[in-house]
């Protein structure tokens, strides 16, 4: 059987009614299988290593499905004669927010609610990159949804000590510019966070997903 | 400073320059190496020249609200505010500035809690 060229292969996949979509799409996945699996396997890894118990291989491949998902729907968005160099960075972007999207609430969840025996719940483990968008998903997420609450920038601040990076609860009240705040409103500040997630639809869409 | 243990060394002096002790007491606690013991005593130096109010609030008033560029760090580069962060009395008003910064900025966010995270286990071992 003839082999598509690289500009053929992503018309053909994104031409639902050209006669050789199917056969794209079944090369498209043998030439990039590889890659997308790379992409996916490390990200899950990052986040399964946290929330342990859960079986790696299943996780990726459900994943790789999400990536396929979303690249039907969204591959006419890459501009062909950008390459292939690029698509390659394009498909490796496009599997990071697909994973972060799928797990990232799972971990989230995690790290909200207390662990449970079975499964054990670390932040240490999750990688610096990973941590850093779950961070910055949390950070938007609640100020977005707070603003104009007094005391949201304190609350995410102490949230993030305590839960995100395991710091105990004197140590947080021991912050120095925290004057006022005992291992009590750590507590309290904590729930406020964890009640402002639980209450995020955008939260709850996510973590239904 | 060295660079792996830079957030231990600097807690560590962070405790040690709280508790008043002295370098020569707390030596006997902790176990100093000579370069920390030296590094102990130049922020004791630093510490001695922030003085006055007016520094202290400057420092603060600098504080960008947005994130750190790649490579620096505002708690790591800028010794001086850290000193005036655990160890001097912060007028309110400036306080928020510093938690938005380190809310907005995930690498100074880790640092700080990495540094108080020494400082507080530094610290307990000092008061014990």
């Amino acid at each position: 059987m003839r082999r598509f060229s690289f500009e053929e292969l992503i018309k053909h996949c994104v031409d639902r009614q050209s006669p050789q979509h199917n056969a794209a799409w079944r090369q498209f996945y043998d030439d990039y299988k590889g890659h997308i699996y790379k992409c996916v396997g490390e990200r899950v890894r990052d986040y399964n290593n946290s929330l342990a118990n859960r079986d790696p291989g299943k996780l990726t491949d459900d994943n790789v499905l999400i990536v396929l998902e979303t690249l039907r729907k969204k591959l006419g968005n890459f501009r062909v004669k950008e390459g292939e160099k690029k698509f390659l960075r394009y498909l490796a972007t496009t599997s990071c927010n697909a994973v972060n999207q799928y797990m990232r609430p799972k971990y989230i969840s995690g790290m909200v609610d207390p662990p449970k025996a079975d499964q054990p719940f670390s932040r240490k483990k999750i990688g610096k990159n990973t941590a850093f968008e779950v961070y910055d998903f949390l950070i938007r997420t609640l100020r977005r949804s707070n603003s104009g609450k007094g005391n949201i920038e304190r609350d995410i601040h102490i949230f993030y000590l305590y839960k995100m990076n395991g710091l105990s609860q004197t140590a947080v009240a021991g912050h120095p510019c925290m004057e006022k705040v005992n291992p009590r409103i750590v507590e309290v500040a904590t729930a406020r966070i964890r009640k402002s997630l639980k209450n995020n639809p955008e939260f709850i869409d996510r973590l239904k997903s | 400073m060295n660079k792996e243990n830079w957030h231990l060394e600097l807690g560590q002096a962070l405790a040690v320059l709280k508790a008043k002790r002295g370098v020569e007491a707390a030596r006997e606690v902790l176990s100093l190496s000579p370069s920390q013991e030296n590094y102990i005593n130049e922020l004791s130096q630093a510490f001695k020249r922030l003085h006055t109010k007016a520094t202290i609030s400057a420092l603060f008033a600098d504080i960008p609200l947005h994130m750190c560029r790649v490579n620096q760090s505002l708690i790591r580069d800028n010794v001086e505010l850290v000193l005036a962060i655990f160890l001097c009395e912060i007028p309110g008003k400036d306080c928020p500035r510093l938690l938005k910064h380190l809310n907005s900025c995930f690498h100074c966010e880790e640092e700080f809690a990495e540094v108080l995270r020494e400082y507080h286990k530094q610290l307990q071992l000092l008061s014990d």
